[in-house]
């Protein structure tokens, strides 16, 4: 309720902003109705709302990046070793985004040429897949490996392709859900919002999404990593304390 | 009601976690057995990375353990001496374990050792049980069932550094609990059990202690292997996740006493045959989670 509200007065904020900026060329407006996402001990994932407004669209086509911190990511095979099968082959892909959203009007390739596409480091086909020294694959295809990586990470929800998930409105406002899924890594995430004419793009805005982790969940990932003895020792006696209270509440 | 797991690293249905607890802690109440063997392979079907399901099984044992051993404190049924034999043998054997257990983590192989470990065991332990619980079923059938030779002797009985431990009436070689202890310790740390159900048996036909002792002398080790094992996975493979620990110990604690009461209602053979059949369901369904050709040979597994 709360959020329809807030939908509409943002929009009407945006078609004010536009029909201001209507004067001057291109212009692209573009916010998300939160900036921070909070993994509290609740956290079952959330939706972000984008919108904006840009100047005269009849043609034009809108595309939204949204990316995650950069980590180390193990792809491995497995192979049929004495009927069981067992992880033989491992690719540490290194400096990827640990989150890749695309969501559009149409298409990527349709929107834009592979050279624009490649130059703008737009798509799942222009990400860096780059090796570490321990990886340890066979000779082979390595299209195998980038053509995994992108359907293992589709199927966790941290990197998707959506197009068609823009809708524009009379040419001049849009709008669209980012979906947050609920094993999103913290950091900071950048949101890239592209303004395609003819090919081209013509105007860019970028805008940050902070994800945190807070509250009792993310004290205990805390206190687990930074001071791992120390948890591991509390471990032990809540256990010990927690036993010992159950069969002095049930000794009869 | 969902809560988020902070080790694990996903949400989960807290009434799920609540209710396996609460289940397999009946399981343990009806059948005097610790329940780490099915709790571990259940909590990798719910989708909890394997090597948390371990570390984190490991010290729910401790809090099981602790609540168990009092009972036999009580009743003056710990041999405290041969439990710590077996414990040096323990310690040593899980510290073992957990260094192993961080290689094969790096090596990417845990998942398939785990599994590998459980289907080994659970297929032996419910082979047994279920011959077992026939057997006894046959023989409550027929009247004067034979009786056999209490002890044997043979060469485990020629090893050095002996050593008489008065409790369970018995002269043998420190070298045989330590190495039970040191054997039960690695899969403690790699399977994430107290490891009772390969303990007791080797007490018993092993190491010839009188059933009275066996019990409690076998609690008293695990708690401080399994606080060994917690305290090692927490430091080297960040696995321990007292979040759900907590919640499946909160299920476990009702789930145990109502078992309890449950067990001495009930006809042992039968419900031995019954948790014997479930324990090959477990296993049979592990066989084939490595057999089946996987949808999608390819993985993905975020490092750093």
């Amino acid at each position: 309720m709360i959020r329809a509200l807030m939908t509409s007065l943002i929009t009407a904020l945006a078609l004010l902003i536009s029909v201001s900026a209507g004067f001057a060329q291109n212009r692209l407006v573009a916010d998300l109705d939160e900036k921070e996402v909070q993994i509290t001990t609740g956290f079952t994932g959330t939706e972000l709302l984008l919108f904006g407004a840009l100047d005269r669209a009849a043609v034009d086509d809108i595309a939204i990046i949204v990316t995650g911190p950069s980590k180390t990511i193990a792809v491995r095979r497995k192979s049929n070793v004495a009927g069981i099968w067992l992880n033989t082959e491992n690719a540490n892909v290194v400096g990827l985004p640990s989150f890749y959203h695309i969501l559009s009007t149409r298409p990527l390739d349709v929107i834009a040429s592979e050279n624009t596409l490649r130059i703008n480091k737009l798509g799942f086909d222009h990400i860096p897949f780059r090796l570490d020294a321990e990886s340890d694959i066979d000779e082979g295809p390595i299209e195998d490996w980038k053509a995994a990586l992108v359907r293992n990470l589709e199927k966790t929800g941290l990197w998707s392709n959506q197009p068609g998930k823009i809708k524009v409105i009379s040419n001049v406002l849009f709008r669209t859900d980012i979906t947050i899924p609920a094993n999103i890594i913290p950091g900071d995430y950048e949101v890239r919002t592209l303004h395609f004419r003819d090919g081209a793009v013509v105007e860019e805005n970028v805008s940050t999404i902070n994800v945190v982790k807070r509250g009792l969940s993310a004290e205990i990932y805390r206190i687990a990593h930074e001071y791992a003895p120390f948890y591991g020792i509390f471990a032990i006696i809540f256990a010990v304390t927690a036993g010992w209270l159950a069969a002095v509440a049930f000794r009869r | 009601m969902y809560v988020y797991l902070p080790i694990a690293e996903l949400s989960m249905n807290i009434f799920t976690i609540i209710g396996l607890g609460g289940a397999v802690g009946m399981l343990s109440g009806i059948f005097g057995v610790g329940g780490g063997f099915l709790m571990t392979p259940l909590l990798i079907f719910l989708g909890v990375p394997a090597p948390v399901a371990v570390g984190t099984e490991a010290n729910q044992i401790v809090a099981s353990s602790v609540s168990g051993v009092l009972a036999h404190f009580r009743r003056g049924n710990v041999d405290v001496k041969m439990g710590l034999v077996l414990l040096a043998g323990g310690l040593a054997g899980s510290t073992l374990g957990v260094a192993l257990f961080a290689l094969l983590r790096q090596l990417g192989q845990i998942e398939v050792v785990i599994k590998l470990s459980f289907i080994l065991f659970l297929g032996i332990i419910g082979s047994l049980m279920l011959i077992e619980s026939g057997r006894a079923i046959m023989r409550s059938r027929q009247s004067g069932a034979r009786r056999g030779k209490l002890h044997q002797h043979n060469w485990l009985h020629g090893l050095p550094f002996k050593m008489r431990f008065r409790k369970s009436k018995l002269y043998i070689s420190a070298l045989l609990p330590f190495g039970v202890g040191a054997l039960v310790g690695v899969l403690s740390a790699i399977m994430g059990v107290g490891g009772g159900f390969i303990m007791v048996p080797a007490m018993i036909y092993l190491l010839g202690m009188p059933t009275s002792v066996v019990v409690g002398t076998s609690l008293f080790q695990i708690i401080f292997v399994t606080a060994n094992v917690t305290f090692l996975q927490s430091v080297q493979t960040q696995t321990v996740d007292i979040m759900l620990a907590g919640l499946l110990l909160l299920g476990a604690v009702i789930g145990a006493q109502l078992g309890t009461r449950i067990g001495s209602k009930l006809r042992g053979e039968q419900l031995r045959g019954l948790l014997a059949l479930l324990v090959l369901l477990v296993c049979a369904k592990l066989v084939f989670d490595v057999v089946v050709t996987p949808e999608d040979l390819f993985s993905v597994e975020f490092l750093r």
